[in-house]
């Protein structure tokens, strides 16, 4: 059974390598609720407040050309449409666990570690709507 | 219509869109080896704790390793292809092109990859090692109607939805989006009856783009309008990536639509 398991998450995992010979033309075409991932910290004195860690660049015409930062913003905004996906089809619990919120959570890591260098500080990262209050997907603290 | 110079063409296209794609991505490769300091830039698709660097699949360990030469291999064999064009070179790129967006965990810019792929495999098809005229057509319609599909399928998704009916999809994707949309832009959308008009010209545009194929003339007009709808979309989200990898697709629809006009 759990050879079955592991070979199912290889077929799983080479599927997913290989979606880029699939290609999917729909875009833009379901008007969902913006999703935002936030984060916050906190350490012995102090609980930050939820931030929100993806910020796109502003537009200029040099973009059309040379856009590398605004196409990462890109991809990690995917990742977020990602995980709602995978909140769909499994549970919170699993979602954790997943390469896609581990992606997520060591960009949380980093946007924290630039910012404090040493201490004892942990951070948390939640999935909600904009605008809204409601968080869909919250993590467990973790260590810098 | 010549076949061969319709396929250099969209060698050419492909070479120039995968060049642009190469110079963002080493720049983004030796920014974060230099540790350059860049607001909001974390590359969380970087694996340097230890633990998880073991848990990942050899191959993908090595490409992490030898990103930035894998870049440079790259761009080498795109300057090749553009001297001496080939099936092995063509195939190389492909592969090539796969293993980079390993490192972002399969795809980079979605649909833009997407088409890229449509074309490497195209090209590769046309440049077979035969004499054969066939494979040259085969690898040039199978790029035409890939980007034909790409509009029409769009659309058609699109006109099953009630939100893009009614005109509220294009003022949701604009004023909610999280994507820096110009301010202008976003004022100009808000109003009702502008995003009703300019959602149904998005709808017509991509359901019936099959029929551009009937005419030459036809064509050059929905081609100039696909320029300014990919530059739309480029202004409103930054996708900058699409507008190149769907230009690589318009000499080969040319050369469909020429093949469509003598049945």
């Amino acid at each position: 059974m759990e050879i079955a398991l592991k070979l199912f998450g290889i077929v799983v995992s080479w599927f997913q390598n290989l979606r880029v010979f699939l290609p999917r033309w729909s875009f833009f075409d379901f008007a969902a609720p913006e999703l935002v991932l936030k984060s916050r910290y906190r350490s012995p004195t102090d609980l930050g407040e939820w931030e929100q860690v993806i910020h796109h660049p502003q537009r200029s015409v040099r973009s059309l050309f040379f856009n590398p930062l605004g196409n990462v913003q890109l991809r990690l905004h995917t990742l977020v449409e990602q995980l709602v996906l995978e909140l769909e089809v499994s549970n919170e619990s699993a979602l954790l666990q997943s390469e896609c919120f581990r992606a997520l959570e060591r960009l949380c890591l980093m946007h924290f570690r630039s910012r404090f260098q040493t201490g004892d500080i942990q951070f948390q990262v939640s999935l909600l709507e904009e605008g809204k209050e409601d968080i869909l997907v919250r993590s467990n603290w973790s260590s810098l | 219509m010549n076949l061969e110079s319709v396929l250099r063409f969209t060698e050419f296209l492909l070479i120039l869109s995968l060049l642009q794609k190469s110079i963002e991505f080493i720049w983004l490769e030796t920014s974060r080896r230099r540790e350059r300091a860049m607001p909001h830039f974390y590359d969380c698709f970087h694996i340097d704790n230890e633990n998880e660097v073991h848990n990942l699949a050899l191959w993908k360990r090595l490409i992490q390793k030898n990103y930035l030469s894998l870049l440079w291999v790259f761009v080498f064999l795109c300057i090749l292809q553009i001297f001496v064009p080939s099936f092995i070179l063509s195939f190389s790129l492909l592969i090539a092109y796969f293993l980079i967006l390993q490192r972002w965990q399969g795809l980079f810019n979605g649909g833009s990859d997407y088409m890229t792929v449509v074309a490497l495999v195209g090209v590769m098809i046309a440049r077979w090692p035969s004499d054969d005229v066939i494979y040259e057509k085969v690898g040039l319609v199978y790029i035409a109607i890939q980007a034909v599909l790409s509009y029409f399928i769009a659309g058609w998704v699109k006109i099953r939805r009630k939100e893009w009916i009614d005109g509220k999809a294009l003022r949701h994707f604009v004023s909610d989006s999280p994507f820096s949309v110009p301010k202008r832009l976003r004022d100009f959308v808000r109003h009702r009856p502008i995003s009703l008009l300019l959602g149904w010209a998005v709808l017509f545009f991509e359901l019936t783009f099959p029929l551009a194929l009937i005419s030459e003339p036809t064509l050059i007009g929905y081609v100039f309008f696909a320029i300014i709808f990919h530059l739309v979309i480029w202004w409103m989200f930054g996708l900058n990536r699409f507008v190149f990898s769907w230009m690589v697709t318009y000499p080969s629809l040319f050369y469909l639509s020429f093949l469509v006009r003598q049945v």
